[in-house]
């Protein structure tokens, strides 16, 4: 198994050098903003100001040097310096973690601890009314957009509970929890159908399997039958999908996070677009494909951690 | 006989058809008559009238410098659709063609186009679109060029699927020995027959590319000022939410229902063409018409 993860790391090393490289060579190649217009900005600029920053961002070496500079750079900790900030990348990043990390695992909880349990009672009660309520609930869910669900959710929010913290920052860590809970809510919502779909489609194939009539016939409690047996076979395709989900999720953050006011690393990304500040921006979008790779090689180990039988046929 | 034969294979005039064809024309003819039907000009300014509540003048009222809500959804709507039909043609143009190539022709072009397709399908198309708009600048047109792209290889896989079950079919096989050329064969046969799959695929396209054109002129990275469509309406309207919540809820509410109404249409579609899931008659209206006898079906 470990000649697997070998292979599979050098593959995801692979990924990350071409999408380093396609980003920056993009970026510094076609892009019509002159860096230094954005490191000077309004200040009055002298010739001399603008050598001294063109040499502190190594404007003034060839682009494949600058590249090897900035890839050693992320490899080492020092993810460069913010154009617009002159303040480190990494730590600006660092700052904001919290909240996007938060919303997307608190999103990604809700969204399972949701659409699991109500896919499966939609897979037991099939075309009964709890089965048709719950599809209906799903499809309305799926239809409005997170952005959209978000500013529902704000205008309701300050309607009925004002008290309710919708803008502004958080203070300690129950202050953090309360917070987050909507704008997870918000993002959650949007992801349930998905994987409710899935599951009730899985579970719908197993309560159908030779094996559960087998149990049933041994007097197994219904309980255990179908979620203990049952929904650990149908589980499987839930997990690849979660892996996609997860990519759509810090997306939605970043739609989420504007809505509700939250300075996480999804607002930073747009404000540094809409800055062309370029180190924050490489350092995010890679930052984001680490992440995008990390799920996928998550998902696998899951795999393996719930079917024997990958787990064997891999050995 | 024909038409009792058609009568008894279940129909494509459901309600939801209906009700969801209805509520799409209604949409699409209201921007595209939107000159004729606004009943202000969308960017003429009234500070007279600044946040003005719904009235026979104003339907949905007026924003913070008085301009009309309602002729400004009709207008945005002719930016956010032309926006995501333009998406969705340039994406055809590109997807169709080399979707159609790599299924007919298959070997080390369709693998590596196919493994390519892999890994730019598994990023959500937003956050491509955020790397072209780093990389290009933001603007609206750029970002109609750029989902318009990102939306190429999704339409390219679906195409190449359809096109390999095809290519195998006698009527392949028989346009090949009567010598016609590869682009006759192509796109003179081959194609007409996987339209109905990829007219499905496009058709959801463009509710997706109207949900995306929105988030990305949301975020402030779509069309600019005094342009407006309806995401950018919605980022307008939030920041008022709570004194004119008019302002960011009809926008909404007009992208949800265009939507949905897509999704619906597209829906009922699918399952006329998948006759196992068909809607049919009952039997009692079968019986009543006379097109089967009770004993028979007994």
């Amino acid at each position: 198994m470990g000649k697997i993860w070998i292979k599979r790391l050098a593959e995801y090393v692979g990924i990350l050098l071409a999408v380093s490289m396609i980003v920056f060579f993009m970026i510094h190649l076609f892009s019509p903003t002159d860096p230094i217009s954005v490191i000077v900005g309004g200040k009055g600029s002298t010739p001399e100001i603008i050598e001294h920053a063109r040499r502190k961002f190594y404007l003034d070496q060839p682009v494949w040097k600058q590249y090897l500079i900035w890839i050693g750079g992320i490899v080492r900790g020092d993810w460069g310096i913010s154009y617009k900030y002159q303040t480190p990348v990494l730590e600006s990043i660092l700052s904001r973690a919290p909240v996007t990390l938060g919303l997307v695992t608190g999103a990604a909880v809700l969204s399972v601890g949701i659409a699991i349990p109500l896919g499966v009672v939609s897979a037991v009660y099939k075309d009964r009314a709890a089965d048709r309520i719950i599809s209906i609930l799903s499809l309305l869910l799926a239809a409005i957009p997170p952005f959209l669900l978000s500013i529902l959710m704000v205008f309701a929010l300050a309607k009925t509970a004002p008290e309710y913290p919708i803008t502004g920052g958080y203070e300690g860590i129950k202050g953090y929890f309360w917070r987050m809970l909507a704008p997870c809510i918000a993002l959650a919502c949007a992801k349930v159908t998905i994987t409710l779909k899935v599951t009730r489609q899985g579970m719908i194939e197993q309560m159908k399997a030779p094996y559960m009539m087998n149990i049933q016939a041994k007097g197994m409690p219904e309980k255990n039958r179908v979620w203990k047996h049952g929904l650990k076979n149908a589980v499987i395709p839930v997990i690849s999908i979660l892996s996609v989900q997860i990519g759509a999720m810090i997306v939605g953050a970043v739609l989420v996070e504007n809505v509700f006011s939250l300075s996480g690393i999804g607002s930073l990304l747009i404000d540094s677009i809409k800055a062309s500040d370029y180190p924050v921006v490489q350092a995010i979008i890679m930052m984001l494909v680490v992440v995008f790779l990390l799920s996928g090689a998550a998902a696998d180990i899951l795999y393996e951690v719930i079917d024997p039988r990958i787990r064997n046929r891999r050995r | 006989m024909r038409k009792r034969k058609e009568q008894s294979e279940g129909t494509l005039w459901t309600a939801a058809f209906v009700i969801s064809a209805v509520i799409l024309v209604l949409i699409f003819a209201a921007t595209i008559f939107a000159p004729v039907l606004a009943p202000a000009d969308p960017d003429a300014l009234d500070l007279k009238h600044v946040f003005a509540s719904p009235s026979l003048e104003h339907l949905l009222g007026t924003d913070k410098t008085g301009r009309d809500i309602f002729s400004r959804i009709l207008f945005g709507g002719r930016m956010t659709l032309t926006g995501a039909f333009a998406v969705v043609g340039i994406s055809m143009v590109l997807g169709i063609p080399a979707g159609l190539f790599a299924g007919y022709y298959g070997g080390r072009g369709d693998r590596i186009m196919m493994w390519f397709t892999n890994v730019v399908v598994s990023f959500p198309p937003l956050l491509l679109a955020f790397v072209f708009v780093a990389v290009f600048g933001s603007g609206f047109s750029k970002v109609v060029l750029a989902l318009g792209i990102i939306y190429v290889p999704m339409l390219a896989r679906t195409t190449r699927s359809v096109v390999l079950t095809e290519r195998n079919r006698t009527y392949v096989e028989a346009a090949e020995s009567m010598g016609y050329g590869t682009g006759k064969i192509l796109f003179g046969h081959i194609l007409p027959n996987c339209m109905p799959t990829i007219l499905v695929q496009v058709t959801l396209d463009i509710g997706n590319a109207i949900l995306d054109l929105a988030a990305m002129s949301f975020l402030g990275l779509g069309v600019k000022p005094p342009v407006s469509d309806w995401g950018a309406m919605l980022e307008d309207g939030r920041v008022y939410l709570l004194s004119q919540p008019l302002q960011a809820l009809a926008p909404g509410i007009v992208i949800v229902v265009t939507v949905v109404a897509i999704n619906v249409f597209v829906e009922e579609i699918r399952r006329y063409l998948n006759p196992s899931e068909r809607k049919l008659p009952a039997y009692k209206t079968l019986v009543r018409r006379g097109l089967i006898s009770e004993e028979k079906a007994l």
